[in-house]
């Protein structure tokens, strides 16, 4: 085996020319290799022994035999396992609880974070490189951020909006809540629309007022006009009709007074109180007519609804990450966004029963029909007042979902059980790919950081985790962890 | 079955008839709609005979009238199905095939199919033409109820909303749904037990108007008929308003601006459009409910009216239905010159003199625990108790099924099996009546909802008792382990649970 490295090594110094090319021309890049004695990327084959080129904190070339430059690092796991960092997808650790209900989607659980005051370390310690803070609350409590858990302060923030969480545990009141949500989201769409359809209208017949007006000085001076000559309309500017010549024709009694464009929004502000019986909601307002030298400023939206806005109008991918206790909130949550089929959705599988009781097994099949995205705690369940075990981890994904795992709950011995909950499900007939893929790239995918995180490919970050031996064997502890290249926890410093 | 005595011979003397009909596709619900649409009759002057009027008018009737060569998709007056229209939708076909059908509206019928639509009875008859992507039930060797009715009952919906809050997989549907129950009062709803769907779930909302009458609580007489004696006084000043009107324009309106709340449901009490419901039990509470439901003229259910036989003329004379639970059991007081106490026979009285029954056990709940056989775990032998006393057979499988719809004013929709109404069934394995008889599957909305063969609870028991009968064709739930992917059909091999301990 180190025979095969050194020969390697010595092959590779050959060939550094070639591997060092774009350092040359884009500045500096740092260079950091890990040999290890197994690599699992989780997005293909596992590599025994493997190899990972990173260069500037991103994953360069994955390999058994790979050619790096001269001055890497070069970090020497070759009685270690590595893996992708683990991601957490769901977590409140060591942030406040407290009570709010109703639609609060400008809340960014990222702004409740303060670094200094959570031991990340807990989670280094565990093997998650990336966590999901979710914004507390029943009803729709505002949007989750990633971060990681490690590293430089200037890398830590991934991604503000990964999802809209959404609680339907009590469906009796959150249902009516994500209803009526959803009915405001459209009723503000509206409201942009209606302002526009105004001022589209206003523009209209201001043009043809200009027009009108045109020919008539036309007709009085036999010549025609350059084009030129349009006038520019600031809103001081408009009252250009002169006195004498006839006035641009009212466009209705309620909007006389609109002259400029400040003052067309406002009326439109007044009336867009009521809903038009046709909106065209997929439109975006903003991007109207951009010839016309007047920018049609639309009426501002309930930013709390802005998140459910955007899906309506296909805007973003933010998904709706709906948390359930029982598989009827399943339904209940379906039935509500029966009309939203198109809506990006996670569904959260937790449990209300003690005893690890659960009856999802009653919607697995149209789950996976589905090919829903889910989050679950990694548990082999108990049906529902009898001692019959099933694994619904693996069940599910035969059915064609994609299940990412998360901690049962948020406590650091938790954390550390989580590979061990891993083990378990494999032993109960979940696949152990899945496991694995479940505690990364899934869940990766889950907070939507799939292009970045959760699997040890070309240009994803350099995010890994290190461990002593299989990483679902109990006994083997984490060793190291990277975050972006670095090595920023290692067991061996913290004896 | 041999079990199966069948029930009243009087209905086989509709059975060539209605087969006949049924064979030539032009089924209707003659029979239900003629007595549902019996004109209510003023209740003071009422015969016993006439008295059983419909409690409700409000409700539109699905169509009566015969259908052409295919039988008309009846489609009640439904808020949900014309959302649903919105989205072009699969029809949804279902049938059951085999068994003995129990329309009690009609008769019974043997060696048909009943073929449901999108949750409602398409089609009765011999040699029907099924779709191809139907979903068939072959309930041979079984018999097809419609899905009992129980007019209160609790722990199955979510209280103040059902359609929102229902956990339709509770273990409680499922015990309602073994019990036969499809259809139940619950809190203010109606609503049926749509396990595994949140979709057509409330039937009606507010059925019944709940009045304090006691008889210990004069007072509280008292106050309720000067209420309603106020509120007929209204409605006889905007009668006369709106004759008025009609020649001056300057009539003034009657204030009705403090009718709300109460008197809101009283008014519609008075102009019969709700039914009253009271609890009496004794012959001097029934009497004086009659009394009440005579001086206003009331459409009225009186509660565990277990006196009701001392009296039962008077309750028929005045129209009033009856929720009675047969087995209660109260000791009569000899020091009493009349007759007082409970009788076994009092549904077969109150029945013989006319008055519309629906049965209740004495528990509201189904449970697991506690003593066994009084709640709704075992509606239906709630019924054979008044068999026992004397009511015949099919009145007593009305009184949990049409009859109880018609208490709660449902009946357009459930209670009989009907073209047109909701594909409720509660298919047996014997007689509804026999204590022996389990039910197989459950139906609602044409969706199988409970499937005795399925169930983590009673999939043990076997047909009769029979512990050497074979164990069910697809092991379920599934454990852990088992390929539930596996062809269904195909005996999925009992998978031994693995242990904990067990690891490879």
């Amino acid at each position: 085996m180190r025979n095969f490295f050194r020969l390697s090594i010595t092959a590779v110094t050959t060939l550094l020319a070639a591997a060092s090319a774009p350092a040359q021309t884009g500045g500096e890049e740092k260079f950091v290799v890990v040999k290890a004695a197994k690599v699992i990327t989780v997005s293909g084959e596992e590599l025994s022994p493997g190899m990972i080129v990173i260069a500037d904190g991103k994953i360069r070339l994955v390999g058994q035999n790979l050619e790096y430059p001269d001055g890497a690092t070069v970090i020497d796991a070759r009685r270690e396992t590595v893996m992708p960092g683990m991601i957490h997808p769901r977590t409140r650790f060591q942030l406040p609880a407290f009570n709010r209900g109703g639609v609060h989607g400008d809340i960014k659980a990222g702004d409740e974070v303060v670094p200094s005051q959570v031991e990340f370390e807990e989670f280094l310690q565990a093997g998650f490189t990336s966590v999901c803070y979710y914004p507390f609350g029943s009803g729709i409590a505002g949007v989750s951020s990633v971060m990681r858990t490690g590293g430089p302060e200037t890398l830590r923030k991934l991604k503000d909006a990964a999802y809209l969480r959404v609680d339907m545990t009590n469906p009796g009141q959150d249902k009516a809540t994500l209803r009526n949500a959803l009915k405001k989201a459209q009723e503000e769409i509206d409201k942009v629309a209606k302002a526009k359809e105004e001022w589209d209208k206003k523009q209209k017949e201001k043009a043809e007022a200009e027009k009108k007006k045109q020919e008539e000085q036309q007709k009085k001076e036999g010549e025609a006009p350059k084009p030129g000559d349009k006038p520019q309309p600031k809103p001081e500017d408009k009252p250009q009709p002169k006195p004498e010549d006839k006035p641009p024709p009212k466009p209705k009694a309620d909007a006389s007074g609109a002259t400029g464009a400040g003052d067309a929004t406002a009326s439109a502000a007044d009336t867009g109180a009521v809903p038009p019986p046709e909106p065209k909601p997929g439109e975006p307002p903003k991007e109207g007519e951009k010839k016309d030298p007047e920018q049609f400023v639309p009426p501002t939206m309930d930013a709390k609804h802005q998140p459910l806005i955007d899906l309506i109008q296909g805007k973003t991918d933010v998904p709706l990450f709906i948390e359930l206790d029982q598989a009827a909130d399943y339904l209940h949550a379906e039935d509500v966004l029966k009309p939203h089929k198109q809506f990006p959705r996670t569904y959260m599988l937790g449990q209300r029963l003690p005893f690890r009781e659960s009856d999802y097994d009653y919607t697995v099949k149209e789950l996976g029909e589905k090919k829903t995205r889910i989050v679950m705690p990694p548990a082999v369940f108990y049906l529902p007042f009898s001692v019959e075990q099933v694994n619904l981890v693996a069940d599910l994904t035969k059915a064609g979902c994609e299940v990412a795992l998360a901690p049962w709950f948020d406590a650091p011995l938790e954390f550390a059980r989580f590979r061990d909950r891993l083990a378990d499900l494999v032993r109960a007939g979940l696949d152990r790919k899945d496991a694995i893929k479940g505690a990364t790239l899934y869940a990766a995918n889950a907070v939507g950081m799939g292009s970045r995180l959760g699997s040890i490919e070309k240009d994803k970050d350099a995010d890994l985790a290190f461990f002593a031996g299989d990483p679902l064997n109990p006994l083997s502890k984490v060793s190291r962890v990277m975050i972006a290249g670095e090595i920023v926890w290692n067991a061996e410093e913290k004896k | 079955m041999t079990r199966c005595p069948g029930t009243a011979g009087r209905m086989f003397r509709f059975l060539a008839l209605l087969t006949a009909i049924v064979a030539a596709g032009s089924i209707s619900p003659a029979v239900a709609a003629a007595e549902a649409n019996a004109a209510p009759a003023p209740a003071a002057s009422a015969l016993a005979a006439d008295a059983r009027i419909d409690p409700v008018q409000e409700p539109p009737k699905p169509d009566a009238k015969p259908a052409e060569s295919k039988p008309a998709d009846a489609k009640p007056a439904d808020k949900k199905d014309e959302k649903k229209e919105e989205e072009p939708k699969k029809d949804r076909f279902f049938a059951v095939k085999g068994g003995v059908v129990h329309t009690v509206s009609g008769g019974d019928l043997r060696n048909v199919t009943v073929l449901c639509k999108n949750g409602k009875i398409h089609a009765i008859g011999a040699g029907l033409e099924v779709p191809k992507d139907a979903e068939i039930l072959d309930a041979a060797g079984h018999h097809i109820y419609p899905g009992l009715v129980a007019v209160r009952g609790t722990g199955f919906h979510a209280g103040s909303n059902p359609d929102d809050g229902t956990d339709v997989f509770s273990l409680n549907m499922t015990l309602g749904l073994a019990a036969g129950i499809t259809t139940v009062l619950s809190g203010d709803a109606v609503a049926k037990m749509t396990f595994g769907s949140v979709e057509d779930m409330v039937v009606r909302k507010e059925p019944l108007v709940s009045l304090n009458y006691a008889t210990r609580s004069p007072e509280q007489r008292r106050k309720l008929r000067q209420s309603f004696d106020k509120l007929l006084e209204h409605i006889r000043k905007t009668e006369a308003y709106e004759q008025e009107v009609k020649t001056n324009k300057s009539a003034e309106k009657p204030d009705d601006k403090w009718i709300k709340g109460e008197n809101e449901k009283y008014l519609k009490l008075l102009k019969r459009e709700a039914v009253a419901e009271i609890a009496a039990d004794t012959a001097h509470d029934l009497h004086e409910a009659c009394d009440l439901a005579g001086r206003y003229n009331l459409r009225m259910v009186v509660r565990s009216a277990y006196e009701g036989w001392t009296i039962a003329p008077e309750l028929a004379r005045a129209g009033v239905s009856a929720v009675v639970t047969p087995r209660t059991r109260v000791d009569a007081d000899e020091l009493r010159s009349r007759a007082n106490g409970s009788s076994i026979e009092n549904a077969a009285i109150l029945y013989n003199h006319g008055v519309r029954l629906a049965i209740l056990p004495p528990g509201l709940s189904v449970s697991t625990w506690g003593v066994v056989g009084e709640d709704l775990t075992h509606f239906n032998m709630e019924a054979a108790f008044a068999v026992r006393g004397g009511l015949p057979q099919d009145a007593a499988i009305r009184a949990m099924t049409l009859d109880a719809a018609k208490v709660l004013g449902v009946d357009h929709r459930v209670g009989s099996i009907d073209v047109g109404k909701d594909a409720d069934f509660c298919i047996v394995d014997g007689d509804l009546l026999h204590y022996m008889t389990l039910t197989r599957w459950a139906v609602v909305n044409g969706r199988i909802a409970f499937d005795r063969e399925k169930d983590t609870l009673l999939s043990h028991i076997r047909p009769g008792g029979d512990v050497n009968a074979p164990a069910p064709n697809d092991y379920w739930p599934r454990r852990l382990g088992a390929d539930w992917t596996a062809e269904p059909g195909v005996p999925a091999t009992p998978a031994k649970p693995e242990t904990r301990a067990s690891a490879p």
